[in-house]
C-alpha cells in the first residue's frame, strides 16, 4: 500500500507557522525577565543651583538638582582630578559611604570637606554617579 | 559487529536550529531594545530641558521686607515663552527652607507672582544679598537686593 505523506512545501510552511508561533510565546514569557536587560534605567542629568567653598572650614557646599528621568546615586567626588575619600563626602547629611539616592526632581546638599583649600583659588569639582552620570562645576573659595 | 547509527531527521533538526535562532534572537532584541529606550529616553529629556532653558525666562520684579524679621516677599516676572515654577531660592548661597506661599504655581507668560518665605540668612537693614531664584527645571535668576 503506497503511503503518501504531506508535501515538502505545505511541511516547510507548517514548521514556519510553528516556530513564528513559538517565538512569539518565548518573547512574550522571556520579556518579563530579559526586557531591561540592557541596563539599570536611563542615565541621570544633574544640574547645580548653588555652590560655595568656605576656605577656612575647607568645605565646599553645592546643591544638586536631578532634572533627569530616574533617581541618581552619587559614587566618586573629584577635585582637581583627584579623587577623595567618600567619608569626605556627605549627601543630605548622609556619607558617601553609604549610598543615598537623589530622586528625581529633588535636589540634594553634598557637602565636600577638603584640607588646604585656598581663599581665593578656584576649583573644579567634580561628581560621578553610579550610573556614570557626570556633573562638572567650579567654585572659588571665599 | 555491525551498528547502525540513527541521526535526528531532517524535520527535527530544523526545529532546533530555528529554535534556537528564534531565543536567540528574542534575547538579542529584549537586550538591544532596553539599552537604545533607555539612551532615547535620555536624549528626550535633554532635549526638553533645553528648550526650557531657552523659553524659561524671568526675573525678580521687586523684593519686599517688613524691616522687621526675615520673612520676604518676592514677586517674580515671567516674560519668556514658557510657562514655569519657581522650585527653590538661595539667599547668600543658602537653600531656604520654609515658605509662606508661592513655591512651586505656576507662572504664565508675561505674568507676576509672588512668592513668601523665610530667609535662611538675617537681614539687616543696609545690607546686600544675592538672591538666586530657581525654576522647577533648574534655570537660575539671580538678583542682588539691598535691603531697606
Amino acid at each position: 500500500m503506497e503511503r503518501k505523506g504531506v508535501s515538502t512545501y505545505i511541511s516547510v510552511l507548517l514548521l514556519i507557522v510553528v516556530v513564528i508561533a513559538g517565538g512569539i510565546l518565548i518573547y512574550g514569557y522571556t520579556m518579563g525577565w530579559f526586557g531591561r536587560l540592557g541596563g539599570e534605567g536611563e542615565m541621570g542629568i544633574l544640574g547645580i543651583d548653588e555652590v560655595s567653598a568656605d576656605g577656612t572650614a575647607n568645605t565646599v557646599t553645592a546643591y544638586v538638582r536631578n532634572l533627569g528621568g530616574s533617581s541618581v546615586t552619587i559614587d566618586n567626588v573629584y577635585i582637581e582630578g583627584v579623587l577623595l575619600v567618600d567619608a569626605n563626602t556627605t549627601v543630605n547629611t548622609v556619607a558617601l559611604t553609604t549610598a543615598t539616592a537623589i530622586d528625581q526632581s529633588s535636589v540634594a546638599t553634598v557637602v565636600i570637606t577638603k584640607g588646604g583649600l585656598d581663599p581665593g583659588t578656584t576649583y573644579e569639582v567634580k561628581l560621578v554617579a553610579v550610573d556614570n552620570t557626570q556633573l562638572v562645576f567650579s567654585v572659588k573659595a571665599d | 559487529m555491525f551498528m547502525k547509527r540513527r541521526g535526528v531527521s531532517e524535520i527535527i533538526s530544523t526545529i532546533i536550529i530555528i529554535l534556537i535562532v528564534s531565543v536567540s534572537g528574542s534575547l538579542l532584541f529584549a537586550y538591544s531594545s532596553g539599552f537604545f529606550q533607555e539612551q532615547q529616553d535620555t536624549v528626550l529629556r535633554e532635549s526638553e530641558l533645553s528648550v526650557s532653558h531657552a523659553e524659561e525666562r524671568f526675573r525678580v520684579s521687586t523684593v519686599l521686607w517688613n524691616g522687621i524679621d526675615d520673612d520676604l516677599n518676592i514677586a517674580v516676572y515671567s516674560y519668556g515663552k514658557a510657562d514655569l515654577a519657581i522650585d527653590d531660592i538661595y539667599i547668600d548661597g543658602v537653600r531656604v527652607q520654609t515658605y509662606t506661599s508661592g513655591r512651586n504655581e505656576v507662572i504664565r507668560t508675561t505674568k507676576i507672582e509672588r512668592i513668601i518665605f523665610t530667609s535662611p540668612v538675617t537681614i539687616t537693614m543696609g545690607e546686600s544679598y544675592t538672591i538666586n531664584i530657581v525654576s522647577s527645571n533648574g534655570v537660575s535668576e539671580i538678583d542682588n537686593w539691598e535691603a531697606e
